[in-house]
C-alpha cells in the first residue's frame, strides 16, 4: 500500500479535523440541545431507577471507593506522607476526579453497544453520545468534587475545583471519541481498557505522592499523562497554582495532537457505526 | 413542492466477518470483504401528496432505498435530497429504548427528530390517546406487548407531523379499532399533501393507495409508473397472478370448506371483547345454486344461478361494512370479483348494526373446473379487510361444449 499524501494536503487536514474535533461535538449539543437534555435525563434515571435508595447511589458508589482505599491505606497500612501532608486530603484531592475520567473512559469502549437501540434505525446524531457521556459524568462528579474541596480547605478552592472539572471535560474529548470507536470495532481494546485503567490508577501518583516515587523510576512520570493530570490537579487545589511549565506544555501538546487523529478516526467511522453494533 | 429528490444514488457496502476487519477498512479506506451492491443508482423525484408504492421480492433493495430517505444510512454515491421532516416506521419500535417508559420514549423519539419539548408537551396528549396504551405509558417499554409497540411507535411517527411518512410493511398496525385509526390518518397524510413512501407485499395496497409505483429487482429499479400498471407487470413477472385478496388475510386462519364456518354471535361476543374491538364481522353467509344452498355446489356453464347472501355486523361507529365477493381458481388466482362500492350499493344498517346483501350471478359464465368462492368484509373505501371467509363455497362447473379457458364472455359471431 502506498501512502502518497502531499505534505500540505496533510498539514490542511490536521488543521481542520484538530479544529472539527472540538467544535463539531458543541456545534451538534448545541443543534441538538432538546435530545441532549432528554439524554441526560434518561442517564440520571437509568442510574438510580429501579434501586430502592434512588439517587444515593450515584454518591454512594464513588465513595465507598473512596473510604475502601481510605480505610485500607490510612488506617490499616498508616501511609504516612512527606512534610505532614494528610494522607486523606492528598488521597480525595487526586482520587475523585479520577474516578470520573475513569468512569467515562470506562464507558466509551461500549458506548455505541449501550446506546445502539437508540440510534440505529434512527437519524440520530451519532456525534452526541461521546460528549454525552463526558457531560453526564462531569455533572455528576462536580458538586461531589466540590463539596469535598470545600470540607478539606475552605471556600477558596471552589473555584479551583471547579476549573478541575472543567479540564476533565475537555481533556475527555479527543480520547473518548477515539476509545468510542476504537472500543466497537476492536474487542480487544475493549477488553484491554478496564485493565489498563486499573493498572493506570496504581502507577500514577493517586494513592501516594509523586515524591514518594523512587528516583529512578521519577523520570517514567513523564511518560503517564495521567500524572500530569493529577499533578495539575493537586497544584490548583492545593497550592491555587499551576504546576511548572514543562505539564503544561505536555499537557496541552498530547491533548492537542490526539484531537486530529480522533476526529478523523470518528468521521470515517460513521458510516459504518449502525452496521457494526 | 419538490420533497425527495434522489439522482443516481445508490448504496454499495461490504459485507464482513466481524468489526476489525471492517476496521481495517476504516484505516485504510481499502474494502475487503465481500461487494453487497444494496442498490444501484436510483433518480427520483417525489412531490408533496404524492405516494409512491415500492414493490420487489426480499432482498430487491426497497427497505435500502427506504432507510436513504429516512436518514438512518448514507449513500455511497449519488445526490440525495430530502426536504422536511422525516417520520420512519422501518420497523418494530424503531428508536425505542426497551428501559425507558412509554412516556420517556415519546419525548426521546420525537427529539430524535429534531422536535422540540414544548411543542411534544403539546402534542403529548393526542398521541397518548391515540396510541391507546393509557396507563401502560409509565411502564418501561420492555414490558409490552408487541402490539402496544407499534401501536405507540406509529402514534409518535404521525402525531408529529412529519413531511415525509415512510411506512415499511406496517399498514396492518395492530388490531381491530387501531388498525381501523391508523389507516384512516393515513388516507387523512395522503389527503393533506404529504409525501408518504410505501412499501409492501400487498399488491392490493399499493393500488390502492400509491399514485407511483416503482418495481425494484436486485437492486436495480426494473419499472417505474402507475400502480396498475407496474403491479401488473412485476405479478406477470412472478408468473402467478397472485390473488390480492386473500394476502391481506393475516389475523384469523381461513375456514375452510372442510372446516364449520361459525358466525359469531354478536351478543355473546360483545360480553367477551372490548367494545368495538372488532368492527366488522360476518353473522351468516348462504351461497345457493339456483335454490340448492350448499358449501359444495354443482354449476352448470351460463345455466345455474348462483347467489350470495350475507348478513353482518359492522360497528356504529364506522360507515358500514362494504361486502366483496371473488371466485378463485385452485391456485388462489382471482377469476373474478365484485364489491359492493365498485356498484354503488346502496346499503342500511338496522338498530342492530346488521346489514343484509344478496349478491346474483343470474347465469355464471364460468367454464369447467373446481373453483372457490371467497368473501370479505371491507372498510367503506375497500382497502382494510375486517373479515373475511377464504374458500367458503366450492363450485364444480360442468359444461355441455368444448370450450377451453376458465370464463365465457358473451360474445357474437357476425
Amino acid at each position: 500500500m502506498s501512502i502518497a499524501i502531499s505534505p500540505l494536503i496533510f498539514l490542511t487536514g490536521l488543521i481542520k479535523n484538530t479544529i472539527a474535533c472540538i467544535r463539531i461535538p458543541f456545534k451538534e449539543v448545541i443543534a441538538n440541545r432538546d435530545l441532549f437534555i432528554a439524554l441526560l435525563k434518561r442517564d440520571f434515571t437509568n442510574r438510580t431507577s429501579g434501586a430502592g435508595l434512588g439517587a444515593f447511589w450515584l454518591l454512594a458508589q464513588p465513595a465507598l471507593q473512596v473510604v475502601a482505599f481510605w480505610f485500607l491505606l490510612d488506617v490499616i497500612l498508616r501511609v504516612r506522607f512527606p512534610g505532614n501532608v494528610s494522607f486523606l486530603d492528598y488521597f480525595l484531592i487526586g482520587m475523585i476526579p479520577w474516578v470520573c475520567l475513569s468512569e467515562v473512559m470506562q464507558r466509551s469502549v461500549r458506548l455505541y453497544g449501550e446506546f445502539a437501540a437508540i440510534f440505529k434505525k434512527t437519524p440520530f446524531p451519532l456525534a452526541l453520545l461521546p460528549i454525552l457521556s463526558i457531560t453526564i459524568s462531569v455533572i455528576i462528579y462536580t458538586p461531589i468534587y466540590i463539596g469535598v474541596a470545600f470540607i478539606l480547605y475552605d471556600w477558596s478552592v471552589i473555584l479551583p475545583a471547579l476549573l478541575v472539572m472543567l479540564i476533565i471535560f475537555i481533556w475527555l474529548i479527543p480520547v473518548i471519541y477515539l476509545f468510542s470507536v476504537l472500543g466497537l470495532f476492536i474487542r480487544d481494546f475493549a477488553q484491554v481498557i478496564p485493565f489498563i485503567l486499573t493498572m493506570s490508577m496504581y502507577v500514577t501518583p493517586i494513592l501516594y505522592m509523586p515524591q514518594m516515587v523512587p528516583e529512578q523510576y521519577q523520570f517514567y512520570l513523564a511518560y503517564n499523562p495521567f500524572a500530569d493530570l493529577i499533578a495539575l490537579f493537586h497544584s490548583l487545589v492545593e497550592q491555587k497554582q499551576l504546576p511548572e511549565n514543562a505539564i503544561i506544555y505536555r499537557m496541552f501538546f498530547e491533548w492537542l495532537l490526539l484531537l486530529a487523529p480522533a476526529w478523523w478516526l470518528f468521521n470515517r467511522s460513521k458510516k459504518h457505526i449502525r452496521e457494526a453494533v | 413542492m419538490v420533497t425527495i429528490g434522489l439522482d443516481g444514488v445508490y448504496k454499495h457496502y461490504h459485507l464482513y466477518e466481524n468489526n476489525l476487519q471492517r476496521f481495517r477498512e476504516i484505516i485504510t479506506g481499502k474494502a475487503h470483504g465481500k461487494l453487497i451492491k444494496a442498490l444501484e443508482p436510483v433518480s427520483l423525484e417525489l412531490k408533496s401528496g404524492q405516494v409512491l408504492g415500492i414493490i420487489g421480492n426480499n432482498g430487491a433493495g426497497k427497505s435500502t432505498l427506504l432507510k436513504l430517505i429516512a436518514q438512518t444510512s448514507a449513500p455511497t454515491g449519488g445526490n440525495l435530497q430530502v426536504n422536511g421532516r422525516v417520520a420512519a416506521l422501518l420497523e418494530l419500535g424503531t428508536g425505542f429504548h426497551p428501559e425507558l417508559t412509554g412516556h420517556e420514549n415519546i419525548y426521546l423519539y420525537s427529539s430524535i427528530l429534531g422536535i422540540k419539548k414544548q411543542t411534544m408537551d403539546e402534542l403529548y396528549d393526542e398521541v397518548v390517546d391515540f396510541s391507546g396504551i393509557g396507563n401502560f405509558i409509565h411502564q418501561p417499554v420492555k414490558t409490552y406487548s408487541s402490539g402496544m409497540f407499534v401501536r405507540l411507535a406509529f402514534s409518535v411517527a404521525t402525531c408529529v407531523e412529519p413531511d415525509i411518512l415512510i411506512i415499511d410493511e406496517a399498514l396492518s398496525v395492530g388490531d381491530g379499532q387501531f388498525a381501523r385509526k391508523s389507516f384512516d390518518r393515513i388516507m387523512k397524510f395522503k389527503e393533506s399533501g404529504k409525501t408518504i413512501l410505501f412499501c409492501s407485499h400487498s399488491m392490493f395496497h399499493i393500488e390502492a393507495i400509491c399514485d407511483k409505483t416503482i418495481w425494484l429487482e436486485k437492486g436495480r429499479v426494473k419499472m417505474e409508473g402507475s400502480p396498475d400498471i407496474v403491479v401488473n407487470a412485476y405479478k406477470m413477472d412472478i408468473k402467478a397472478l397472485t390473488s390480492s385478496l386473500p394476502e391481506l388475510h393475516k389475523s384469523t386462519p381461513a375456514p375452510m370448506l372442510d372446516e364449520e364456518f361459525h358466525p359469531v354471535d354478536h351478543q355473546e361476543k360483545d360480553a367477551e371483547v372490548p367494545p368495538n374491538k372488532n368492527l366488522a364481522s360476518f353473522e351468516k353467509i348462504r351461497v345457493f345454486a339456483d335454490n340448492e344452498e350448499g358449501k359444495k355446489l354443482q354449476i352448470i356453464n351460463n345455466q345455474t344461478r348462483l347467489s350470495v347472501e350475507a348478513s353482518y355486523y359492522s360497528d356504529k361507529s364506522v360507515a358500514i361494512a362494504q361486502l366483496a365477493v371473488a371466485i378463485h381458481d385452485e391456485n388462489d388466482h382471482i377469476i373474478t370479483s365484485v364489491c359492493t362500492l365498485m356498484d354503488d350499493v346502496e346499503l342500511h344498517r338496522d338498530e342492530n348494526g346488521l346489514t343484509h346483501v344478496k349478491l346474483d350471478y343470474p347465469k355464471i359464465a364460468l367454464l369447467k373446473g373446481r373453483y372457490y368462492l371467497g368473501v370479505y368484509l371491507m372498510c367503506e373505501r375497500c382497502i382494510m379487510v375486517y373479515e373475511d371467509a377464504i374458500r367458503f363455497a366450492e363450485l364444480n362447473v360442468q359444461q355441455s361444449g368444448r370450450e377451453l379457458g376458465v370464463v365465457s364472455l358473451p360474445h357474437h359471431w357476425s
